[in-house]
This record gives structure tokens, sequence and C-alpha cells, in this order.
């Protein structure tokens, strides 16, 4: 059994036991070998976003309005394994599911709303980049060439200094 | 105010998309050139910034100021944010910075004009 199918099977819903409180039922749900292995299958690219966006359109195509959804733990599992992935796919699963207000899935959208705020909790990056020469005639090299581009820089600059 | 964590300057730096991973690359502390005036083509000076209670939704101004060895005065680069999560990270970058003579080429960071460390990189000329 693949692991896709393996996290929607009743067996793995009901080895997890009954539903806990969002907070508690990620942390279990952190635990689990399947959410590691989920992380190692996409990290690995084993496991594609396209592969993944079809596997839970199939999900919600089981979907019955008024019903409690059947997969809503695999759901949550999904939303707790992509949520230290800082990729555009996980980005947009874990808002969307955030986002939505579903009585039929109680436990993901909460799930999700949480790992949305785990990732907010963490690092953010700002970059800005300054000129501080008033000589704009300098190439601009690139990072991975730096040494090189140092010496570059240096011989060119000298050229320039004794033609003038 | 946002608690410095770390602060360092190097040639280049990257950050990994999955896993929010810095890694800084040639971390600065001499350089050496044959003939002066020398140009360093590129310089990123890192600073991570931890929130503190009350840090929230305030406009924090991080500046850098570059002391060039042989320049009387040193030119200050500001650069503001708000502190949205537990920590930040700022990369500023700077290119073409040249160098007229050896020395002491001094990187200070103030955050709201109150100074918070430094880094001092050895400008050397290289005799071989």
């Amino acid at each position: 059994m693949s692991l896709l199918q393996k996290i929607k099977s009743d067996d793995f819903i009901l080895s997890l036991g009954y539903e806990m409180p969002p907070k508690a039922m990620r942390y279990v749900l952190l635990r689990t070998e399947e959410c590691k292995q989920l992380r190692d299958a996409y990290w690995s690219g084993n496991l594609s976003d396209v592969e993944l966006h079809r596997y839970i359109q199939n999900l919600m195509g089981k979907f019955v309005s008024g019903e409690k959804f059947s997969y809503d733990m695999t759901l949550s599992l999904l939303a707790v394994a992509l949520e230290p992935l800082y990729t555009s796919f996980a980005d947009e699963y874990l808002t969307t599911l955030a986002n939505l207000e579903l009585s039929e899935m109680p436990l993901s959208i909460r799930v999700a709303k949480l790992c949305v705020q785990t990732r907010q909790q963490g690092t953010n990056n700002v970059y800005r980049k300054f000129s501080v020469s008033r000589v704009e005639e300098f190439n601009v090299y690139h990072p991975w060439e730096t040494f090189k581009a140092r010496e570059r820089a240096i011989k060119d600059y000298h050229h320039k200094v004794e033609a003038a | 105010m946002p608690k410095l964590e770390y602060f360092l300057v190097s040639e280049s730096v990257s950050v990994d998309q999955l896993t929010n991973r810095t890694s800084l690359f040639n971390i600065l502390e001499e350089v050496k050139a044959n003939k002066f005036p020398a140009v360093i083509p590129q310089v990123v000076v890192t600073s991570a910034w931890n929130r503190e209670i009350g840090d929230e939704d305030i406009d924090y101004q991080v500046k850098v100021r570059i002391s060039l060895p042989g320049e009387e005065e040193p030119k200050n680069f500001p650069m503001n944010f708000k502190i949205e999560s537990d920590r930040h990270r700022l990369f500023q970058g700077f290119e073409h910075l040249q160098i007229q003579q050896p020395g002491e080429l001094k990187f200070e960071v103030f955050i709201n004009d109150k100074y918070t460390a430094s880094h001092t990189v050895s400008i050397q000329k290289d005799e071989q």
C-alpha cells in the first residue's frame, strides 16, 4: 500500500484513536511515522505538488454536504506534514484550508489554522541592496564567483585608473 | 525593543526555500589586496533580531554604519522594518565597496540610533 493510500485508510485513521482538540491532535500527528515519511517524500521529490494536488482533489470529491468528512484526519496530517515546508504549494494548501468555513471538516481546518500560525512565528527575512560606490562603471559579479570576481574587479579598477 | 541574536558580515548569503535555514558564505575577517584603491564587489551584513513583548506593530530602524579606512566620514545605511514574527533576519547587501588604503573596515549596527554591535575587517596590503 502506498503512503498516500495508507493515510486515507480506515486502519490509519483508527490507529490515531479518538479525535482530540486541534492543538493536541497536531502534536499527535506530528509524532506519527507517516508524517515523517510524507515530509521525507516531499523533500526528496518522490512526492510532487501535482501528485498531492490530484490526491487532495480526489479526497474532496468524496465530500458530502451535511455529513462529517471521512478524510478530515488525512487532510489534518497533510497540513502538519507541510507546515515546515516553505513552498508555494504548501502555502496555498495551508492558507486555503485554514480559511474554509465548513462544519463537515472541524479538525483539519483548525489544525491548518494552527499550522499557519506556527509558520508565521518562524523567522522572517528581509533583504535590501545598497550601492556604496559612486563609480557606476564597475561590472556586477554574481556572489558564487566572488573570489575570481574580486580579483577581476581589482584588476579592472587599476586598468581604469591607469588609463585615466 | 528587538534584541540582537547575531550580526555578521560575509561575502554572500543563502536562505533555503524549503527549510528557511540560512547559510553565510565567506565571513569577512581579513582582506588582502596587492594594490590600492581596492574593491570588494559584494558584502552582505546579516543581523537577526528577536522580538520582545510589546514590539508588535512598531516601526524600527536598523542602521548599518560603514567606516572605511582612510575616510573620515562613516557612511550610514538605514533600513526600516516591523517585527511580525518571533525572529527577523535582515540582510543588507552592499556593492562595490572601495577601499582606499590598508586599515580597519568597520561595520556597526544600530537599532533606533542605539549602538548594538560591530564587526571589523582587517584590510591588508598583500606584499607577495
